[in-house]
């Protein structure tokens, strides 16, 4: 983590927004909060634990938040739970196919360090290695009100100009994409990813 | 849940063992239908397990014979379990079938080598057999002759060539020469978006 | 690509109403419904098609596996509860139960009363919440949303018993060989479950108005899916697909375990064999479900201890059971699920096979009853099968 470059720039202004928007940017913050969308991507064990946030108890809606089937009309990308190389290739294309600025939520204690599986063949440890996490929960699994919690979290982050996992995937895209080829070979994406998306 | 067992020892895991006598099979509806089995089938012992649970041992070469003769009273075919026998040097493989009209389980119990296994497939009499075929072909590497699918189903090629559930596969290491070696370090990184 | 011509009869009427058939070039192109789905659990089908219906369908598992054979044959034996339950989510008491039921075999110890009741009644309610959630994703597919929403509201009810039973809202840890790993709270849970299951009776009506006899399901579910006896007893399909196709297989009729034989209880089936057929009956079974956690009820928990005593405890870690082997199934809400242990004497097990329902229904017959289908008929054959990703790859 300490080849990667300095992200917390003290304007908070990256370089490809328009330079005259700088004096509306709280607002920006305060708008890309109030109404995050998740992409319908239900990755692990986890993914239980999600209905009963949409539901009348721990009502997440109140907040504006929704789930939508489609990546490139979404916001945050709950990954619940463990993640396995086969699921990682897709989680990377969905991930890359949602517009900026994006967020990831990560569930549980297996993506912090590979969890109840920590000795397993089929299971990625550290996924941070692989794409950007904004907050992680700890947990097996978390409960529900955790979960809300850690929404509240990414929201305050946002709020502060700290959620900058998609800046930090942009500027230090090498070294993730090294860690990814050392993990699946090079030119996955030519040989495999070819076979699921036309515009490859 | 009281094991009153209706035969005294329990059934053990190994090879043919040296048959002392013929233990006498009960004259209750496990044990019908294990002489009229064996009638057909000479090559085939059963014994009975207890209640519901009843038992066969056949060689490799008949095994084909023997399920096409039981396939008429148990009608389901519910897995093909394999054990790795490392220190024997065999595959056992276990058909576990299921008989709806009787309420019986049986196992049948098969012992191949392990460096050359092969088997011929039973996909003709139950067409389920082909998934539970591939799942055994992938993670032990016994050939089923007449599966036309078999190959990487459940794992990515690079793991199914290694087929992971072998014993002389060593999980942790593999992961530590794909994943590095301190994978399960503490991170002080990470403390900063932890909740 | 081949060019279909248009027959001379359709050409000289519609030249009658001056209109002109273009003929249509068929082409097969591949559709992948894929992992990122709402009705799919990270399950992918690929799907080869012919404009709107299916013409061959090739499934993909795997995205999930984790190696739960390998790494059990890593734990002793008690630790392996802490692994395993992982394997059904929904359900997580199903995948404890059996390897409890197949370790106590190989054992051989007799497991107190105490602790057969209150598994017994755990392994109940695990099938309420499956049913719940069963009703979730169905009605989500469907398109009526509302009756899914319900359903996840009442099952969060029987998570918060399951909390203050065991410790944990989803994944319980709760069944070990030998019995359970605590006691009943107290007389206010039992009360409570009481109340529980007096409400969601009284709820079934209005789940009845929504969802089971709302015309949108009979349209879209009717005549969607079918099979036969025979196709049903060669694939291996059991739970209610197989009670919907005319057969009355039950685990708990025709090889009881714990109290199931000492209790009064019906087993619905019906014979047509499509996707409204498979969903009727999974009603019925909610409301006979119901009757038996009343009739468990009224019984009351028997006293005595709930964990065996036995010497061999207390080298836990250590706990070494003899040689030998078994298998043992239980009725879960989406079939027959088994295990299949076995020990070689150590302290760790040999081997541990687990059988998911899903490993036939959701690969052999639905690549079979995919083929002819129409695109939107998948998301329905998928739910009414009640495929559970995790089951297949473990």
């Amino acid at each position: 983590m300490s080849e990667m470059k300095g992200v917390n720039e003290n304007d908070g202004v990256i370089h490809y927004e328009l330079q005259e928007f700088k004096l509306f940017e709280p607002l920006f913050r305060w708008a890309r909060k109030k109404s995050l969308w998740i992409v319908a991507f239900c990755t692990g064990c986890g993914g239980i634990e999600m209905p009963p946030l949409a539901n009348a108890r721990y009502d997440f809606e109140r907040f504006g938040v929704m789930v939508n089937p489609s990546p490139r009309m979404a916001d945050l990308f709950l990954i619940t739970g463990y993640v396995t190389p086969k699921t990682l290739k897709r989680i990377i294309v969905t991930y890359e196919m949602m517009q900026g600025p994006k967020y990831i939520l990560a569930h549980g204690s297996c993506p912090i360090n590979g969890g109840v599986y920590w000795d397993s063949y089929n299971v990625v440890k550290q996924l941070d290695r692989y794409i950007p996490i904004d907050v992680a929960i700890a947990g097996c699994m978390p409960r529900a009100e955790a979960v809300m919690d850690g929404i509240l979290e990414v929201m305050r982050r946002i709020e502060k100009g700290k959620a900058d996992g998609w800046k930090r995937y942009h500027d230090n895209y090498e070294w993730y994409k090294k860690n990814q080829d050392e993990l699946f070979g090079e030119g996955w994406r030519e040989k495999e990813a070819k076979r699921w998306l036309a515009w490859i | 849940m009281d094991m009153n067992e209706k035969k005294a020892g329990e059934s053990k895991v190994e090879e043919a063992k040296p048959v002392e006598e013929a233990k006498p099979v009960p004259d209750t509806k496990e044990g019908r239908l294990i002489k009229a089995l064996t009638e057909k089938a000479p090559y085939a012992e059963g014994n009975v397990r207890r209640e519901r649970r009843v038992e066969f041992k056949v060689p490799a070469g008949r095994l084909h014979d023997f399920l096409e003769l039981a396939s008429e009273e148990f009608e389901m075919l519910m897995q093909i379990s394999t054990v790795d026998w490392l220190k024997e040097g065999e595959f056992e493989l276990i058909y576990q079938l299921w008989s709806v009209s009787e309420g019986i389980h049986a196992f049948i119990r098969t012992r191949i080598s392990r460096d050359n296994a092969k088997l011929p497939t039973v996909m003709d009499i139950w067409p389920v057999a082909e998934t539970y075929e591939r799942e055994s072909h992938e993670f032990f590497g016994v050939i089923f002759e007449g599966n036309p699918r078999l190959g990487p189903f459940i794992l990515e090629p690079r793991e199914y060539e290694k087929h992971p559930l072998r014993k002389d596969f060593n999980t942790l290491g593999y992961a530590k020469t794909i994943y590095g070696e301190d994978f399960d370090r503490y991170d002080e990184s990470k403390t900063n978006y932890v909740i | 690509m081949a060019n279909v011509e248009v027959p001379k009869e359709l050409r000289e009427e519609a030249k009658q109403h001056d209109m002109y058939l273009h003929p249509i070039d068929k082409d097969v192109y591949e559709l992948f419904f894929g992992p990122q789905h709402m009705a799919t659990e990270n399950f992918s089908i690929i799907l080869k098609m012919d404009g709107n219906r299916i013409e061959k369908a090739i499934v993909n598992p795997g995205f999930l596996h984790r190696g739960f054979e390998k790494l059990a044959e890593g734990r002793p034996y008690f630790s392996n509860i802490a692994l395993i339950l992982r394997i059904c989510v929904p359900e997580s008491d199903v995948p404890e139960n059996i390897y409890s039921m197949a370790v106590d075999e190989i054992v051989g110890w007799e497991v107190p009363d105490r602790a057969i009741w209150i598994r017994n009644v755990v392994l109940e309610m695990a099938r309420m919440s499956s049913w719940m959630f069963w009703i979730m994703g169905f009605g989500n597919e469907i398109g009526l949303y509302t009756a899914g929403q319900w359903a996840a509201a009442y099952r969060e009810r029987f998570m918060r018993l399951f909390e203050e039973l065991t410790g944990g809202r989803v994944y319980h840890i709760y069944t070990v060989p030998g019995g359970v790993r605590r006691d009943i709270p107290g007389d206010h849970w039992l009360r409570q479950l009481r109340d529980t299951v007096e409400y969601i009776k009284s709820k079934m009506k209005d789940f009845d108005e929504i969802l089971f006899d709302n015309y949108i399901t009979f349209e879209r579910t009717e005549g969607v899916g079918v099979m036969d006896k025979r196709f049903a007893l060669k694939h291996a399909v059991t739970g209610p697909n197989l009670r919907a196709v005319g057969i009355p297989y039950d685990v708990r009729k025709d090889d009881p375990y714990y109290l199931y034989d000492q209790l009064d209880f019906e087993i619905p089936v019906l014979k047509e064999g499509d996707s409204l057929a498979r969903t009727l009956v999974r009603r019925y079974e909610i409301e006979q479900d119901l009757y038996i956690l009343e009739q468990l009820l009224d019984m009351g928990p028997p006293s005595g201890p709930y964990m065996v005593q036995d010497a061999r405890l207390k080298a836990l870690p250590r706990f070494k059971p003899p040689k030998g082997d078994a298998y043992a199934h239980v009725e879960s809400t989406k079939g027959d699920f088994g295990a299949y242990v076995v020990s070689d004497g150590s302290h760790k097990p040999y081997r541990a096979h687990f059988r998911g329902p899903s490993q036939s229904h959701g690969v052999t017959v639905l690549e079979e009853l995919l083929k002819g289908a129409r695109i939107a008929d998948v998301p329905v054959i998928l739910k009414t099968l009640d495929n559970c990703p995790p089951d297949i790859d473990r």
